[in-house]
């Protein structure tokens, strides 16, 4: 994930790495920290262009003011570029550098990165001398703070602060960064191993470029066929700071089958990465493990250009098929982690493979049901054999409130239309038969302006309000429906029907009869000569 | 899993918006038993508005959260009995319509329908947003305690309590008994001390010890107090009763002691009376957390409901502003209408993040005065955390996948008023809505989604900021992007084909194969000969001639029908060939122009052979299609033989394309090279019957060729010849198996060498 240098230039950065005490060593650098620092940066940029080129990376320098030298880019060599003017300035002063690392940060990448993106994070990279100033701003300051919004850093992030400095050095400052790293909560520490010199500093950066940027390769496999990739931005389970680990993941991601993309339906993902095939020599299993070695070994993978491209990938041809198919992969990453892979365009014209992982579990998307329990549909074929079904989404047993017209009561205007709507019912009856007894429909309805929609199947009204009735203590309310019904009997009109006046009747008597009858007693019309000819 | 998440949620709470509770906090290390926790609460607390819940998730993993059991004890005394002083007149028709009718005297709503009705839609928002994991027992308080519902998972739903509420019906007014409050509340303690299914789970589970699970919960209990010393009579009562279920739980096995707990009185008075209390009284003991409040009937109960909801399962509230509407009937008039929704808090993450940091960084606080910003209004000691956000449209087509980071289930606030009821409907119909955060200036943000899946209403938090996944390379650019003849419309059958179905949970039967793993070994079986381009293969672009036996063939079993019906494609194949039909290859793609006839039923029964071959150890019926492959290609073995050793000898290694192509196939996708090694047993004469057939290459095919074509067909044959020789050494067991057979014919047949086409003596 995006990586940001925070590099010192203060002035104790001028000073040469070499220890006071040690004269005979002639071959000391007497190059500057600053130098050596930039040299070190050189190779880590490097390593990055060649492992991991799509990544951001982004150059600041800190005394005690901020700046910012090269703003997030995949270009390495601008970057490299950008080292070389950087000189000292004055103090150190750390909390200055951090406070510029966030504001950049949420200037580039907006709000930084809540919980749900368990590998959104940023590789914070401090380069320092060790000197760790004093006053207000400096580290021992800052630690000492109560509270500072700085530290954690406000963004998920991993901290790596790299010392350039001499054992001796290093035993008066350790135990501040040892302190900053703690409090931060995610971090670790780098310093120089051996005799101090330009190439101890090189190892120190190609190390934690190889710790940072090391490319993560799994092979994606669907049954027999396969595609050795990369995945882009790695997922850091060290930076991480959930239950994950490395072992949550396996090293040959398997398709299980696949979806249409309307059936997955948007679904929350945790991280989403690129996923990029690699060298096609490895094509078949048997050449896989050889690719590996070889790749781990000279620490890079060097892309064969053409001879690649003419080479047939599974993934390219994964890719094509899902995007002209309009469908998602079901990929399996771990023994309980699954995600879905599909066609992604940033732009409308470079399309690539996208590998969004969903949170771990089996039960991450309800509407998909239990991941374990997905299973081919050859046989059954519930799509149809026009493809017009679906199996999904999958549904829950039983109904969330807002689609079973639950009765609430709190506030009086509900209750008056309930009561008014089957008043209306009443009135119309035996027209309104169904909706008095059974299925109600709501009489008036809003609907949002742009389509219409089918009023759903309600259901009964007047039984609906007994059984509330009745859990809510109400009994009054019910007396009073009897005799609202009742009256409504004599206040029908001449040319009402005649069964009007029977249901009427038979249900305001119904409703105080069933005073003592069971909650889950049911008041059903009456059977006259009218209705059994409807 | 679920759990531990539950658990950050209260965790996150506690340490973000009640902070007086924070020392309190610290007392779990002593359940825990582990300085670990206490050691990272504080960093937890520093860092709680950053990473919220991913931190705490691994300290209390085995943990059980607060909102995981609540109970309500309801004063089901006669007090209760006594009407609110809240009327509704439900009687308007006759006002209006006839004035000679004395309307029906006005309900006056009594203490007890008030309490059911708020705790109802407490209850329903919970489930609604939490169908599985929160548990909610309701505890009626009388003469005794009657508990109306276990932690049962089918007892978990509101229809439920309502039955169970109808049955118990209203309190009566002139009872004699002595009720006591009392009696509910120590049922709560007994009912708390209760496993649910998951505590049971967790206590039984493997890597679990029953002490590690810690088992805290929720009393709210809704009376009536007469002064506040009442309450602390209560509160007193209260903790001893729990310490005394505690002892009583610690020595069963069955019952969990109650490590927290929170108690929630709520004095409940009609509009006429004074309360008891005049301001909300707190008390914490270690483990037990107290709070006493005064409200009145009528909306200040279910508003206290409505932030206790919140409070309790950390929920917050969205008001989507901005719904254009419309009456049914008319449809010229329009209004837009709001509606307010409730969710977890998680959903404002990004909204909350985005504002502290920019209020922090920008002075202005514009956003934050507006109604952009979240209102953070104090009823009592509780935050209600409310978001503002703007209708922006509804989707036109939902077939693509927006980028969504987090998604959580809804419940309506006002559940039945018309414009919440239009909205939810609109989302249950399958449409979905952008909501967008409302912005004076600049461009708009797009930050979350409503949408139905499945009868149940969630909102989608989009990404909306900047992706390192910006600029992509285009796979294109990749290896094998520059390959063309992929077999895209094929593999696009071959994923419809694949598609994946929600399958029944399966019984305990061990020897059963979870359905994923079964879709993944139907993916095995069906990618065991599957080329990936177009160029690669005879077989698979004569889908015409042999389709059923592709679809058949890599089925895990096979019927006599579906044998019948791989045997008829093979027979109709072997007849097309002894007709000297041409394949119906299609002439793109096939990337060999000089592909001859006899070449292209040489390739199309080598990939046969090993597409059945490869399915072959799946049933002994799948074994009988290879044999019966193999017996059709197995007359005029002597012949080919015989052709064989002729080719062998003529052959020159000029052609340096085709060899090259061979080697690519056999070590690729043509499965013959495979094919051999799965069954040694087959010799290499028996794969070349169909070389008899080659003399009808040299036949004129038409009256209309010219001298050219039948010149260079000529030309080509001879070239196709001379590899088909090196080729038919590639497919046997290497060079030396290759080799004898050809010298021992060669002593036979010395003179027929010339490479002239021999027209068709197909035995």
């Amino acid at each position: 994930m995006p990586t940001i240098i925070l590099l010192d230039v203060s002035l104790s950065m001028s000073r040469p790495l070499t220890f006071p005490g040690a004269g005979s060593l002639v071959d000391t650098p007497s190059e500057s920290r600053l130098a050596l620092a930039k040299s070190g940066l050189e190779v880590f940029f490097d390593y990055t262009a060649a492992n991991n080129r799509l990544e951001f990376s982004s150059l600041l320098i800190f005394s005690s003011l901020w700046e910012v030298k090269k703003t997030f880019t995949r270009d390495y060599g601008e970057l490299k570029q950008a080292l070389v003017p950087i000189e000292v300035f004055d103090k150190t002063k750390l909390e200055i550098g951090l406070f510029g690392l966030s504001t950049i940060i949420l200037e580039e990448w907006g709000s930084g990165m809540p919980c749900q993106f368990v590998f959104r994070t940023f590789q914070v990279i401090l380069v320092t001398d060790g000197n760790p100033g004093n006053g207000p701003g400096s580290l021992p300051h800052l630690i000492q703070a109560e509270s500072t919004p700085l530290i954690p850093l406000p963004f998920e992030h991993s901290l790596h602060v790299v010392i350039i400095s001499t054992p001796t050095e290093l035993q008066d400052s350790l135990h501040f960064y040892q302190k900053l790293i703690t409090l931060d909560g995610s971090g670790t520490l780098h310093t120089l191993e051996g005799q101090p010199s330009l190439k101890t500093v090189q190892n120190l950066f190609l190390k934690l470029a190889e710790k940072c940027h090391a490319p993560f390769q799994v092979t994606l496999s669907c049954g027999n066929l396969n595609s050795i990739v990369q995945m882009f931005p790695p997922p850091h389970f060290e930076a991480a700071k959930h239950q994950l680990n490395r072992e949550a993941m396996w090293d040959d991601f398997k398709i299980c089958g696949f979806l249409n993309t309307v059936d997955v339906s948007s679904p929350p993902t945790m991280s989403r990465h690129l996923v990029l095939p690699i060298s096609v020599s490895g094509k078949y299993s048997e050449n896989r493990k050889k690719l590996k070695e070889e790749s781990s070994e000279d620490g890079s993978n060097v892309e064969n250009g053409g001879e690649d491209g003419r080479t047939p990938s599974f993934c390219v041809l994964l890719h094509g098929s899902i995007r002209v198919e309009n469908m998602v992969a079901v990929v399996q990453v771990g023994p309980t982690w699954y995600g879905i892979m599909y066609s992604w365009a940033d732009t409308k014209k470079k399309a690539n493979l996208i590998l969004a992982l969903f949170e771990p579990g089996v039960h991450s998307i309800p509407w998909l049901g239990r991941f374990d329990l997905l299973g081919p549909s050859f046989e059954a074929n519930p799509y149809g054999d026009d493809d017009k079904q679906s199996p999904f989404p999958v549904r829950p047993s039983d109904k969330r409130s807002y689609a079973s017209n639950p009765v609430v009561w709190i506030k009086s205007g509900s209750l008056q239309s309930d009561i008014q709507k089957i008043l209306r019912y009443a009135r119309k009856l035996p027209d309104k038969m169904g909706l008095f007894y059974k299925v109600g429909v709501y009489y008036s309805v809003l609907v949002i302006k742009f389509p219409l929609y089918e009023p759903e199947s309600r259901q009964q009204e007047l039984n609906r309000i007994r059984k509330a009735a009745m859990a809510l203590g109400m009994m009054d309310l019910l007396q009073g429906l009897s005799e609202m019904l009742e009256r409504e009997c004599t206040l029908l009109p001449g040319t009402a029907h005649p069964d009007a006046a029977l249901q009427l009747t038979h249900a305001a008597r119904m409703i105080t009869l069933s005073f003592d009858k069971d909650y889950n007693y049911n008041i059903s019309a009456m059977t006259t000569n009218f209705t059994s000819g409807r | 899993m679920t759990c531990a998440v539950h658990v950050c949620f209260t965790l996150a709470l506690v340490t973000r918006d009640r902070r007086n509770d924070f020392r309190q906090a610290f007392h779990f290390n002593n359940w825990i038993g582990n300085d670990y926790f206490a050691r990272n609460l504080q960093l937890l607390f520093l860092q709680a508005v950053w990473s919220g819940v991913s931190k705490v998730t691994a300290f209390l993993k085995m943990a059980q959260s607060f909102s995981h059991k609540t109970v309500f004890v309801l004063d089901h005394s006669h007090c209760f009995s006594k009407p609110s002083g809240i009327v509704v007149d439900y009687d308007l028709s006759s006002k209006n319509r006839t004035p000679g009718f004395i309307p029906l005297h006005p309900l006056n709503k009594t203490l007890w329908t008030w309490s059911v009705e708020c705790i109802l839609e407490y209850c329903r928002m919970v489930y609604d947003i939490f169908p599985t994991g929160k548990h909610i027992c309701l505890i009626a308080s009388d003469e005794a305690a009657i508990v109306l519902n276990s932690w049962m998972q089918t007892d978990q739903s509101v229809p439920v309590f309502m039955e169970a509420l109808a049955r118990l019906g209203a309190p009566r007014q002139n009872s004699k008994g002595k009720s006591d409050i009392m009696f509910g509340l120590t049922e709560a303690i007994t009912a708390l001390t209760r496993c649910t299914e998951e505590q049971h789970q967790a206590r039984t589970s493997l890597d679990a010890t029953p002490d590690k699970v810690i088992n805290r919960g929720r009393i709210v209990c809704i009376t009536s107090l007469k002064s506040s010393s009442e309450a602390n009579q209560i509160i007193r009562k209260f903790k001893e009763a729990l310490i005394e279920e505690n002892k009583i739980a610690a020595a069963s096995d069955e019952l969990m002691p109650v490590n927290e707990c929170e108690l929630e009185i709520i004095d409940l008075h009609p509009l006429s009376t004074q309360p008891a209390l005049t301001s909300l009284m707190v008390q914490a003991f270690q483990g037990l957390t107290c709070e006493v409040g005064s409200y009145k009937v009528g909306k200040t109960l279910a508003s206290k409901l409505l932030t206790l909801v919140q409070r309790h399962f950390d929920l917050a509230v969205t008001t989507i502003t901005g719904i254009p509407m419309k009456e049914e009937q008319n449809a010229g008039s329009s209004a837009n209408y709001d509606v307010g929704i409730l969710h977890s808090k998680r959903a404002h993450d990004e909204i909350l993040c985005l504002l502290k940091m920019t209020g922090s960084s920008d002075s202005s606080g514009a956003s934050g005065g507006s109604s952009a910003g979240p209102t953070t209004s104090s009823g009592s000691s509780d935050k209600i955390h409310a978001v503002v956000l703007k209708w922006c449209q509804p989707r036109l087509s939902i077939s693509d996948l927006l980028h969504s980071t987090a998604s959580f289930r809804i419940s309506a606030i006002d559940v039945n008023s018309r414009p919440s009821l239009c909205l939810t409907n609109f989302l249950l119909n399958g449409r979905q809505v952008i909501l967008e955060q409302p912005r004076r200036t600049g461009a708009k943000v797009v930050t979350h989604m409503l949408a139905s899946h499945g009868g149940e209403i969630f909102i989608h938090c989009l990404g909306m900021n900047r992706s390192p996944l910006e600029d992509p390379p285009s796979i294109s650019e990749g290896p094998g992007g520059r390959v063309t003849d992929y077999r895209i419309k094929d593999f696009g059958e071959f994923m419809k084909r694949n598609r994946l179905a929600p399958c029944q949970e399966m019984l305990e039967n061990e020897d059963d194969v979870l359905p994923i793993e079964r879709a993944k070994s139907q993916l095995e079986r069906m990618t065991r000969n599957y080329p990936m381009i177009i160029s690669e293969t005879v077989l698979y672009n004569l889908r015409n001639c042999i389709d059923p036996l592709l679809d058949i063939i890599y089925k895990p079993t096979l019927d006599e029908e579906d044998k019948t019906e791989c045997r008829n494609v093979i027979y109709g194949v072997v007849k097309m060939e002894a007709n000297n039909e041409p394949l119906p290859v299609p002439t793109i793609g096939t990337v060999r122009k000089g592909n001859k006839r006899e070449e292209q039923y040489r390739q199309m029964w080598s990939e046969l052979e090993s597409l059945i071959r490869s399915a072959a150890d799946l049933s002994p019926d799948h074994e009988e299609i290879l044999d019966c492959v193999l017996n059709c290609r197995k007359p005029g073995v002597g012949d080919s033989a015989r052709r064989d050793r002729q080719m062998t000898v003529k052959t020159e290694p000029q052609d340096v394309d085709q060899p090259t192509k061979r080697t690519n196939e056999s070590s690729n996708s043509d499965p013959s090279g495979a094919a051999d090694m799965f069954s040694p047993e087959s010799p290499p004469p028996c794969k070349k019957p169909n070389l008899d057939f080659t003399g009808t290459f040299g036949k004129p095919t038409g009256g209309g060729q010219s001298l050219l074509s039948l010149w260079t067909n000529r030309l080509k044959t001879i070239h196709s010849r001379r590899h088909e020789e090196f080729a038919g050494r590639a497919e046997s067991f290497g060079a030396i198996a290759t080799l004898y057979p050809n010298l021992n014919v060669e002593k036979s047949n010395g003179n027929e060498n010339n490479g002239n086409p021999i027209p068709g003596k197909a035995s």
